[in-house]
């Protein structure tokens, strides 16, 4: 660290020009014998002892912004890995799981008697959708009545209760199951379906802000570190001039760790953030995009089944089924076209040009939409999530 | 590495390295302000005691309660006689042989009868959930319209020739009219008002306006039913005479009478109010209801046809004139309402013509 431009020095705001130093150093010998008389003082050794408080502040300063900076970035990135995107993808997975419920009930319905594999996909569907909201509440806690989560755990049993009344009433051949089943669709389709895809949302722009900070540049940072910097080379200077010591290593030492640090410091948060934004635009992207894909197929499955079931006449599934099929796509602008162009370069990109349907062997469970292949988030292995066959949500390969 | 606990969150946080590991080097520079700065946040306040939502039960889809009618009571239907249907002209045609021109030559020539049906309505007009087939009184009538134009069916399914619609009680004028369908058969009560639209048939099934209520309820007839909710399918004549009875109840209209027993065993109505044919079928599918009279309207059921078609409305005619003479109307009463209303057999509807 060389200085090429001499410029009188500077020891703080106390200190007077340069030009009167040596008279003033000269002149008061011993005086000012209070504390801050002992740093304020017009001699060298106050001078000393205010650049070495200043020199310390410096050093505080950017220790603590850098601690700072890094605690927050850790905490912001554990958020989306921990916190927000396991959120997001609960969300995500409670309103697939209930929207293929509800898909398959009125699938089994419109066979007569119930198959079996219909049957056992249901309580999958039930049992999946379950653990995901007991997964999100424990996560995000009880939120009180009137919140997405209530409303879904309140409701979820009503809704149960009305497709098993339905059921015994189909198994006796009674026409009032059919009813049963609609009054269940339609409980599902104007409080459940609604409440899982507010949460969705609402986990997902969380996400999206938890993404921005833990991605975002460390300004105050690099400030605070120029600052310090430039204290300290100010302080090598003037006790250059004023002794005979061209070095102080205490302060060379000071300044090498305040550089390596500072690198350290845009060393880590870069390679975070080229991971989380990797993450993002490879992981939980394209299952977003296919994930709306796949919900909007199911729906449009299940407005088909209701219209042959029970609603013949009534013009509205068959309206919905209609408006949904449209946005589903293919074509330019719709969700598959999204969905393909989201997981553009992995395997999942052939799912989303392929037509939409629920492949050859009727299944398409919670996760109809296959993504790109990627380990589990830690979460889903934590919890041991039934039946998962989601991708791994962005953020697990940020550590 | 630090951790600080964010309020209001009780997730562990998974050990995930630290990407500014400046951490370790801002200690030497700063261990007071890490200190600080990582020990800032703590436990957040108790939650608050959670407030527990009431359950409530759900509603069937289109559900809405319809205001009282302006109509004196009592007056719904009687200012005006619904006037007789069309002739039959001469003999039926044999089976395969429609007269040139004529309505039921397009049939023929289609190669189905397209029928109006309700899939709801147990014993008049339902899907069986177990066999997926139509089955019902009406349905049997439709068959014996298709048994008129194409013969007896070749391999014994009795829907061969028919291809059946099934609609909400609210749309059977409008796919008459916009030519979805030849025939709707569908427990539809003859009216002036509806004969401005649709043509009808002669009457083959009078049914009377009952009440069917829970065994447990305390609702003895129509008197009992002031502030009541009670429901009936929306564009019926029933809804009319629950809107105009004298004891104002709660008129509740849905889209099917199915929809009307689900709320009823929910407890979110108090009486169905509709024909006893309906009626009968409802109280088929649950044994906790019972029927109710005094009986307060008689519903003379017609088949109701296109006014542009007035040689089906005849042929349909001579086909429930023959279903009279010839005993298969008495077979299907027998087969379909005997056990719900009761054993005695009546004679078959006068047919009443004026043209």
């Amino acid at each position: 660290m060389s200085v090429s431009t001499p410029a009188p020095p500077k020891t703080g705001t106390t200190a007077p020009p340069g030009t009167t130093v040596q008279a003033a150093a000269t002149t008061t010998p011993g005086a000012a014998p209070g504390l801050l008389g002992r740093f304020t003082a017009r001699n060298t050794p106050a001078r000393l002892r205010l650049l070495l408080a200043v020199t310390i502040a410096a050093s505080l300063l950017w220790g603590a912004a850098a601690a700072w900076t890094a605690d927050q970035r850790t905490s912001a990135a554990a958020n989306v890995v921990a916190g927000t995107e396991p959120l997001s993808f609960d969300a995500q997975q409670i309103y697939q799981s209930l929207s293929d419920a509800d898909a398959t009930e009125a699938a089994a319905f419109l066979a007569g008697t119930e198959p079996a594999a219909a049957r056992s996909q249901y309580l999958a569907d039930i049992a999946r959708a379950e653990t995901y909201l007991e997964a999100a509440t424990a996560a995000a806690g009880n939120q009180g009545p009137g919140s997405e989560l209530t409303v879904l755990s309140t409701e979820i049993p009503v809704y149960t209760g009305l497709v098993e009344t339905a059921r015994a009433d189909n198994q006796q051949g009674l026409a009032v199951g059919a009813a049963f089943l609609g009054e269940a669709s339609y409980l599902m389709r104007t409080a459940l379906l609604p409440a899982a895809s507010r949460l969705y949302q609402q986990e997902n722009a969380r996400l999206g802000a938890a993404d921005q900070q833990a991605t975002g540049l460390p300004i105050l940072a690099v400030i605070v570190a120029l600052a310090a910097g430039y204290v300290l080379l100010r302080a090598q200077r003037w006790l250059r001039r004023r002794t005979h010591r061209r070095l102080n290593y205490g302060l060379v030492a000071a300044s090498v760790v305040g550089l390596v640090s500072l690198a350290w410091l845009l060393a880590g948060v870069t390679v975070a953030r080229v991971q989380l934004l990797d993450a993002r635009d490879h992981g939980s992207g394209p299952v977003q995009a296919l994930a709306k894909a796949d919900i909007a197929a199911l729906r449009a499955h299940a407005d088909e089944s209701l219209t042959l079931i029970n609603r013949s006449g009534d013009d509205a599934n068959q309206g919905d089924f209609a408006r949904v099929a449209r946005q589903l796509g293919p074509g330019p602008g719709t969700l598959l076209a999204e969905a393909a162009a989201a997981a553009q370069g992995s395997p999942g990109a052939r799912a989303a040009a392929a037509p939409p349907g629920r492949g050859p062997g009727g299944g398409g469970g919670g996760g109809g939409a296959p993504g790109p292949p990627g380990p589990r988030a830690p979460g889903a292995r934590r919890r041991g999530r039934p039946g998962l066959v989601c991708p791994a949500p962005a953020g697990t390969r940020a550590g | 590495m630090t951790r600080s606990a964010k309020s209001g969150t009780s997730r562990t946080r998974p050990g995930i390295p630290c990407p500014g590991g400046a951490v370790t080097a801002s200690l030497i520079a700063g261990t007071l302000a890490l200190l600080v700065t990582a020990c800032g946040a703590g436990p957040g306040p108790a939650a608050s005691r959670t407030a527990v939502p009431t359950g409530a039960e759900p509603v069937p889809q289109d559900v809405h309660t319809l205001p009282d009618s302006k109509l004196p009571p009592g007056t719904l239907g009687t200012s005006c006689v619904p006037h007789g249907s069309l002739r039959p002209v001469g003999p039926l045609p044999p089976p395969r042989h429609m007269p040139a021109g004529s309505a039921m030559a397009v049939i023929a020539k289609r190669g189905y009868l397209r029928v109006g049906v309700d899939q709801t309505i147990d014993l008049s007009s339902y899907r069986n959930p177990l066999t997926g087939q139509l089955e019902g009184f009406d349905i049997s009538v439709a068959e014996q319209i298709a048994q008129a134009i194409f013969g007896k069916p070749d391999d014994g399914n009795p829907n061969e020739h028919i291809q059946f619609k099934a609609i909400t009680s609210a749309q059977r004028i409008p796919v008459i009219q916009n030519g979805q369908v030849d025939i709707v058969a569908d427990s539809m009560t003859i009216t002036c008002n509806r004969q401005k639209k649709v043509d009808f048939s002669t009457d083959y099934f009078n049914a009377h306006q009952e009440l069917l209520v829970l065994k447990s309820s305390p609702v003895t007839g129509p008197g009992d039913l002031h502030g009541k909710k009670v429901c009936a399918d929306a564009g019926t004549t029933s809804i009319q005479q629950i809107q105009a009875l004298r004891s104002h109840p709660i008129p509740v209209a849905a889209d099917n009478w199915t929809d009307c027993l689900v709320m009823l065993e929910q407890h979110q109505i108090a009486a169905i109010s509709t024909d006893d044919s309906v009626l009968a079928g409802l109280a088929a599918q649950d044994p906790q209801t019972r029927l109710l009279g005094p009986t307060f309207t008689h519903e003379q059921h017609g088949i109701a046809m296109s006014q542009n078609a007035p040689d089906l409305v005849r042929f349909v005619n001579a086909v429930l004139e023959r279903m009279r003479t010839d005993g298969t109307w008495a077979r299907l009463y027998k087969q379909w309402f005997v056990p719900g209303l009761g054993p005695t057999v009546p004679a078959p509807p006068r047919p009443q013509y004026s043209g």
